[in-house]
């Protein structure tokens, strides 16, 4: 299981939102491809250049309970992955260095080192206390419980 | 260097009817002794990925699949090899997503180094 960061008042101050804008209130993650690809072209573009293809590679998914945030993040370790969830956002940020390795002489080279770094606006408030990160397959999916205050509840009329 | 591994440009139709075919990125990187194939396939299982040679052809190939089967993918790339690696010893592992595949170079294809000796 990965590290989750709670952060409950300010985004530290390092994260750079100079380079992408926190999407505004009611951007979801319809808008994440567009997203990664102004923060990330540089990895889309060594993948068009070799005209290999990249899966939607972040996706969210709402399963009733919670909010279930994946991204592929092949050939990422856990300790590269750092994760800061805040009320309605969650920040991800992971990196993959890859050298060749030693000995070898390159022939084709179309995965790239990249850095991934990235604020995301969730639709619902969620609770960080109980949220769980896990890194398999080159796979990270953060289950994040929706905070009980957006469940739907029944109130039951009392006749007079 | 020997120009010992080539693609085959076009992956199998009938599989990309049925679900969204992916080009994996790949490294391919050679040594004295084997050839090094990396590629990258996130959320592919060890139970889903099949790595198959059938001379001169070596097939990768990786499946996702999704609950509903409307979103399956399906990884794809296709290598020709030449006559320079030893097929039967060819090994591959998947870890954290990155697949990679060993191709042993045959014995007459290695580079041995020969020591001289002197009088």
């Amino acid at each position: 299981m990965l590290n989750i960061y709670r952060n409950t008042n300010e985004w530290p101050s390092f994260v750079p939102f100079a380079l992408f804008d926190l999407p505004a209130r009611g951007r979801t993650f319809s808008n994440l491809r567009q997203d990664l690809d102004r923060v990330f072209g540089t990895y889309e573009q060594s993948l068009n250049d070799s005209s290999v293809q990249a899966a939607d590679y972040a996706q969210l998914r709402d399963s009733g309970n919670d909010l279930v945030v994946t991204v592929d993040l092949p050939g990422v370790s856990k300790k590269d992955v750092e994760l800061t969830i805040s009320g309605n956002s969650i920040f991800i940020r992971a990196t993959r260095t890859l050298s060749p390795p030693e000995g070898y002489t390159a022939h084709r080279r179309e995965r790239s080192s990249f850095r991934f770094e990235q604020a995301f606006q969730l639709p619902v408030a969620v609770e960080s206390k109980t949220a769980v990160a896990n890194l398999q397959d080159g796979v990270l999916t953060v289950t994040l419980p929706k905070s009980p205050i957006t469940q739907p509840k029944q109130i039951t009329v009392k006749a007079g | 260097m020997t120009q010992n591994i080539a693609e085959t440009p076009k992956n199998s139709p009938e599989l990309a009817q049925r679900a969204k075919e992916i080009v994996p990125p790949v490294d391919i990187y050679e040594n004295e002794q084997e050839l090094l194939i990396l590629a990258d396939l996130p959320r592919v299982t060890r139970e889903n990925l099949s790595v198959e040679v059938n001379h001169p052809e070596l097939k990768i190939q990786g499946q996702v699949p999704s609950a509903n089967h409307q979103n399956d993918i399906v990884y794809a790339r296709t290598f020709q090899l030449d006559s320079s690696m030893d097929v039967a010893k060819i090994e591959a592992k998947i870890t954290e997503g990155v697949l990679e595949v060993h191709l042993p170079k045959s014995e007459p294809y290695r580079v041995r180094r020969i020591e001289v000796t002197g009088a």
